[in-house]
């Protein structure tokens, strides 16, 4: 018969146990009852035909347990036997099971915890229209050698936005803390000032109400501002009659002219609000210095369009600007970095701390990353595995030689294991659920704790523990009685 | 019993019940009867001992059984060979054959 049906068989077989040990029964019977009658057809009266007959067919319950030995329906009465036996060796031995369960709950743990990330971050897409056509300004940092949001002003923006050729539409935006005042509690708000070229780049519209048009950028437009839904809910208790409605943000009155949709959380994941960004006015502070001025920038890319050519075209734009702005502070060498890099480098230095340089650039190489977190995982409980099975050797010799067979050594280990990762991951869960909040923390757009990633990582983690224990399992089921015993 | 006999007996048992289901699809106490009539109590099998080793035949994909009614009229649950198990047979009774002619040639020989 083949592999897949025998395991069918027993898979089968351990649903069925009603069914099996019904047939097992009638057949027992049918044979008891059968030489019973045979007897008495030979002259036995039944009291001595049914004597005889058990004695001729040995024990029956021995039998049957016999009958079950061949399939797996013992499975269950041993399985709690086995656990309890487990966590009696790990209550025994304190150290090595401290030192376990610290080696797996951090693996566990932290892969649970990675593999939410990385799912949630660095494989989802942003969750915007075409995201890879988005990118953001930066600048070379000449103090920190390193690439930064690049802070530009005013005055360049409206001259990039006139004269490049590259874009579809670039939004400037800048944030800023606002404090609301009036009904209710007084509540510090993470405000964001944006124009509405920004809305047009990232092709987000509201779900309630409506975002900003260009009028709305000009000075002495009425005063709007947009809510976040997080903000909106926790706030008004999502009621819709606040639109168009005036709230009082630093001692200004605002109309709520829209709220965004669950999920827009730009340009940081506790973004409350949105104001128009009125560049005119801006430009009245900044037009004679075009200073710095906290502003960043967000572009979409006009498609075929790549990045080298947009970076040659706005730095053309800026060589003119530095001579028709002598005083600029602006810097003059332009990058661009894609949205979800700009955005996913906030976790690079979390990430770092959890895993060193070394995973997290096989992290970022290894494209399916589920197979390094088993791998690890894997690794270590095969590590655990192969050491508990080291220091027992003596014990599984003493055992074999009291007559226990391959398949009961094979049981004892692997129960271990089993015990090992569900309290692995049990803990490693708690582990990665602290971890993801942490991370989600210092990461914009995160919706981690994915119940999905969480449950399936766990199984398969699970499984290919249980499997990679199996190789130092077979191990000690080839320990030589003798040699054990006198290793002692 | 040693282990060494043990599975001497248990390889030979699996023969016999091939064998004997090999003629006919047969129930567990047939097997029983057919076996203890063959082997003329040599073996000493306990008919119990034999439902184990139905049951890992069955396992193995050697055997397969539906239930019918036996010949007292009672509902059995009738072994019968699968294709597997009759090249078993086969195979076992040639190298049963091949060992027995050696053993005979030696004891005639020494």
């Amino acid at each position: 018969m083949l592999w897949p049906d025998r395991i069918l068989l027993r898979v089968r077989a351990l649903f069925q146990r009603g069914r099996f040990e019904g047939e097992m029964d009638e057949e027992l019977r049918f044979h008891l009852e059968s030489q019973i009658e045979d007897h008495i057809k030979r002259g036995m009266n039944p009291d001595e035909a049914r004597r005889a007959a058990l004695l001729h067919f040995g024990g029956v319950d021995k039998t049957k347990e016999e009958c079950r030995d061949t399939r797996w329906t013992r499975f269950p009465e041993n399985l709690w036997q086995d656990l309890r036996h487990g966590f009696r060796t790990l209550h025994n031995d304190r150290g090595y099971t401290l030192a376990a369960l610290l080696t797996l709950t951090l693996g566990i743990g932290a892969n649970i915890a990675i593999f939410s990330i990385v799912n949630g971050v660095l494989l989802r897409p942003l969750p915007y229209d075409k995201p890879d056509e988005l990118f953001v300004f930066v600048a070379l940092d000449e103090g920190r050698k390193d690439l930064d949001l690049d802070a530009t002003s005013p005055p360049f923006y409206r001259a990039w936005r006139e004269r490049n050729t590259v874009f579809q539409e670039i939004g400037l935006f800048t944030t800023e803390p606002m404090d609301l005042t009036g009904e209710g509690e007084p509540e510090r708000l993470n405000a964001c000032y944006a124009t509405s070229a920004t809305f047009g780049v990232l092709r987000v519209k509201a779900s309630y109400g409506r975002i900003f048009d260009a009028q709305e950028d000009t000075p002495g437009a009425a005063r709007v501002v947009i809510l976040s839904d997080g903000f909106w809910k926790r706030r008004f208790g999502g009621d819709k009659n606040v639109l168009g409605k005036t709230i009082r943000l630093s001692d200004r009155l605002y109309t709520v002219l829209g709220i965004m949709p669950l999920g827009f959380r730009f340009p940081n994941e506790d973004t409350d609000l949105w104001a128009p960004y009125n560049v005119e006015l801006a430009e009245v502070f900044n037009a004679t210095t075009a200073r710095f001025a906290g502003n960043n920038l967000v572009a979409r890319l006009k498609p075929g369009v790549s990045r080298k050519q947009a970076e040659d075209n706005i730095n053309g734009i800026v060589s003119q600007l530095r001579i028709e702005y002598p005083k600029t502070t602006d810097k003059p060498d332009k990058r661009l970095m894609p949205l979800h890099e700009h955005i996913v480098g906030k976790v690079r230095p979390a990430l770092l701390i959890l895993l060193g340089a070394v995973g997290f650039v096989l992290l970022v190489v290894c494209s399916n990353v589920a197979n390094l977190a088993l791998i690890l995982g894997a690794m270590g409980i095969y590590g655990v595995t192969s050491y508990w099975v080291a220091q027992r050797t003596h014990e599984i010799g003493v055992r074999m030689a009291l007559g226990a067979q391959s398949k009961d050594v094979l049981r004892m280990v692997l129960r271990q294991s089993v015990v090992m990762t569900a309290v692995g991951l049990a803990l490693g869960i708690g582990g990665a659920l602290a971890l993801t909040r942490f991370l989600t923390g210092m990461i914009y757009g995160l919706t981690a704790n994915d119940p999905a990633a969480f449950a399936s990582v766990s199984a398969l983690l699970a499984i290919v523990a249980v499997a990679a224990s199996f190789i130092p399992a077979r191990r000690a089921t080839e320990v030589d009685p003798m040699v054990a015993l006198r290793y002692e | 019993m040693t282990k060494a006999d043990a599975d001497l007996l248990q390889g030979t048992l699996d023969v016999l019940i091939l064998k004997t289901l090999a003629l006919e699809p047969m129930h567990g106490y047939g097997v029983s009867l057919r076996i203890q009539q063959i082997s003329k109590d040599v073996l000493r099998v306990q008919q119990g001992s034999l439902y184990p080793a139905l049951y890992r035949l069955e396992q193995q994909g050697m055997i397969t059984y539906e239930w019918g009614t036996s010949e007292n009229g009672r509902k059995a649950k009738f072994y019968r060979l699968t294709k597997a198990g009759l090249k078993k047979l086969e195979t076992e009774t040639a190298s049963w054959e091949r060992l027995s002619a050696a053993v005979t040639r030696i004891l005639q020989t020494a």
